[in-house]
């Protein structure tokens, strides 16, 4: 059997150009699955870890609350609701936010701009995220109107540290209300949903919004690993559902994203009698859900292209194989004459070409680490619209050793089976007719 | 030691008699805005005129509005009917009491609205169209008298008696002469001024009856923005019922 793989491979080059032509294609297929692949896992990678680090928790919590038939966007009760998930999971931490759009003046220019509130004595998860171009976390921390700014609003405004800014806004029972803001830090930053990020204290955009103590308007569950974060979700919906709460899942991807951006508005009114807290959940993979479809048509992308590669791979071996078994009818005629078998015969063939596929499949795996190699010093600017899918300003490719497996096997198993048909024609021709052909 | 507890009880009093001032109408405030609004709200007549209002603002060029307006303050109703510019035209509003709707002709919609929104991203909101009702929202106190422009004024502060209003706090400055409103000033719940309307000019519709024929609307926080109308071809003609209709906004557009 050794002598028969080792006579497979032999005989793989005995017609080099034919050899190299097919061998390019099987390189070609490799390189561009796997760049799709690993370019997929680049970017989910970096885009839960962007988000997990700025915008939403392994759990993430929504919700609204009816109140004398008006329906205020919020998480009423979130220290309850946090005491709940501590009670059932002691190690996961949980950071609450407050959250609204709102405008922005300065000297009589206005933006609007999403500010974030936190809990500064317990959040500092922003804190390793941002690079200060002005002003410190200390200064922000120890100042209760306080707030650190993008540098591109700074720029936008003509703002510096230390300035006064007022915040206007309609509050969630319908007034304006108004706030001053110090300008304690200007920040830039590496992470995409960080990069409009204007940050204040909780309890300051709280107060603007007219709202309650024990309203926040969305909650951040974080464990200490990512395991089951189904079946964490369960429980906890479980144990708030016990106390009242009307807990629920999103319905699709856009309810998640909807949860991560959840916000302040004006109340609405709502035909009912009944007070209620309702609380949505949405687990890190729903959010990310979105990026899910955009990596399916990346994906589906580079998987049509390899498809069609591959399509014109079939077509070759088959035509190659033809060529090659015409070409070699005494040889066949010898090896059927000194006992091989017909299916000794197709194995060859087979296996010839398999093993053309495999060595030129690892080359095109070698190729394909320094395409990546190479891709990845590619520096792209910060705002430009591949943003939100880089890391450090360059594309993330994470090549796994499953892919790069899975890959090897298919195409030597497309190989071999594309190679079979063409193998089986040169099985079936008799012995006395292989020697006495003329080609 | 003691003067200290002296002024703290004495502050405590203050704040006190304060917060009570803020809860209770003051009988001079209440007289003046009855007065007032018994001469702006057009109760007993249908009235229709045609509103341009011009948005000026910093570094760009003006931008003009016109709408046509059908009132029946008696009922609480109002249609608006936006004329000009074409990219605007056929849009409108309908209000019945506290229901207010902004239909879009492009998608066939009427849209449920806030009363106080304001028309076409201007400063102005619809409710300065309808029938004012003060005193229902607010609690008025007299705060003295003040010139403005050339006219002395009795001032008028009203504080939200619950915050679904767009200005919980606003002063009304009214003419002595004749018991009009010339300026209000809008604040937010904080007390930043964020708005003035002056009420430059009125066209008398009926004895006793008014209706401000011109009004500037000054945003405070953008700088340079302001919004000045105009109510020209004022008629107290009866109005057909049908056009205090939403279906009466539909057939415009068609």
């Amino acid at each position: 059997m050794l002598n028969f793989i080792r006579l497979a491979f032999k005989n793989a080059f005995r017609n080099k150009k034919r050899a190299m032509t097919l061998g390019i294609n099987y390189t070609v297929v490799t390189i561009l699955l796997l760049l799709v692949l690993s370019f997929s896992n680049g970017v989910r990678v970096t885009v839960s870890s962007s988000l997990v680090r700025g915008t939403a928790g392994h759990l993430t919590f929504s919700g609204e609350y009816v109140t004398g038939r008006r329906a205020y966007l919020g998480i009423k009760k979130y220290p309850e609701i946090t005491q709940t998930i501590k009670n059932l999971y002691p190690d996961a931490s949980i950071l609450a936010r407050y959250s609204f759009s709102s405008d922005l003046y300065y000297n009589g220019v206005s933006k609007r701009l999403s500010f974030t509130g936190i809990d500064v004595q317990n959040d500092s998860s922003y804190q390793n995220e941002l690079f200060f171009r002005e002003g410190n976390w200390n200064v922000f921390t120890e100042t209760e109107n306080a707030v650190i700014i993008p540098k591109s609003v700074a720029d936008y405004f003509e703002l510096k540290n230390g300035e006064d800014v007022l915040l206007s806004r309609r509050t969630r029972f319908g007034a304006f209300n108004t706030g001053i803001l110090k300008i304690a830090g200007i920040h830039e930053t590496e992470n995409y949903f960080l990069k409009d990020l204007v940050l204040c204290h909780f309890d300051y955009l709280q107060s603007v919004d007219l709202a309650n103590d024990d309203t926040a308007t969305t909650l951040f569950v974080y464990f200490p690993d990512t395991a089951n974060i189904a079946e964490k979700r369960e429980q906890v919906m479980v144990s708030l559902g016990a106390q009242g709460f009307v807990v629920s899942r999103p319905q699709n991807s856009t309810d998640a994203i909807n949860a991560v951006a959840a916000a302040s508005p004006k109340y609405a009114i709502e035909d009912t009698d009944t007070d209620v807290i309702r609380l949505t959940v949405s687990t890190i993979d729903e959010v990310l859900s979105i990026m899910a479809n955009i990596l399916f048509v990346v994906n589906s992308s580079g998987i049509f292209i390899a498809g069609i590669l591959l399509f014109i791979i079939a077509v070759s071996i088959f035509i190659n194989l033809r060529m090659t078994i015409n070409e070699r009818m005494k040889e066949i005629g010898t090896m059927r004459t000194i006992g091989l078998e017909r299916s000794g015969i197709i194995g060859l063939f087979v296996l010839e070409n398999t093993a053309l596929a495999a060595i030129f499949s690892a080359a095109g795996i070698l190729v394909s680490i320094g395409v990546i190699f190479l891709l990845r010093l590619i520096v792209f600017p910060p705002n430009s619209s591949l943003a939100i899918i880089l890391n450090e300003s360059r594309l993330v490719f994470i090549p796994t050793l499953l892919d790069t497996g899975i890959v090897f096997f298919i195409i030597a198993a497309f190989t071999a089976f594309f190679s079979f048909f063409p193998a089986r024609y040169g099985g079936r021709i008799k012995p006395v007719d292989a020697l006495n052909s003329t080609f | 030691m003691k003067i200290k507890i002296v002024l703290l009880t004495a502050l405590f009093f203050m704040a006190g008699i304060y917060s009570f001032a803020q809860t209770q109408n003051d009988v001079k405030a209440v007289a003046i805005i009855n007065a007032f609004e018994n001469k702006l709200n057009l109760d007993g007549y249908d009235v229709q005129s045609s509103f341009t209002l011009v948005q000026k603002k910093q570094n760009e060029a003006d931008r003009v509005l016109k709408i046509k307006i059908y009132r029946r303050d008696a009922a609480g109703l109002f249609t608006i009917l936006f004329e000009y510019p074409e990219s605007e035209k056929g849009k409108g509003y309908f209000r019945s009491g506290d229901d207010l709707y902004l239909y879009l002709p492009t998608t066939r919609e009427f849209v449920y609205r806030n009363r106080k929104d304001d028309i076409g991203s201007t400063d102005v909101r619809t409710d300065i169209f309808g029938r004012l009702t003060s005193l229902e929202k607010f609690n008025a106190r007299y705060l003295g008298t003040e010139t403005v422009s050339k006219w002395e004024c009795d001032v008028i502060r009203l504080d939200a008696k619950t915050l679904d209003v767009s200005f919980p706090v606003q002063k009304w400055y009214v003419r002595k002469t004749d018991g009009l409103p010339v300026k209000v000033e809008n604040f937010s719940v904080s007390e930043t001024l964020l708005r003035t309307f002056y009420y430059v000019d009125y066209a008398s519709v009926a004895p006793g009856k008014y209706i401000v024929t011109k009004l500037l609307a000054v945003n405070h926080l953008e700088a340079g923005q302001k919004t000045l109308i105009t109510n020209e071809n004022i008629s107290t003609a009866n109005i057909a019922g049908n056009i205090f209709t939403r279906q009466f906004l539909e057939q415009q557009s068609r």
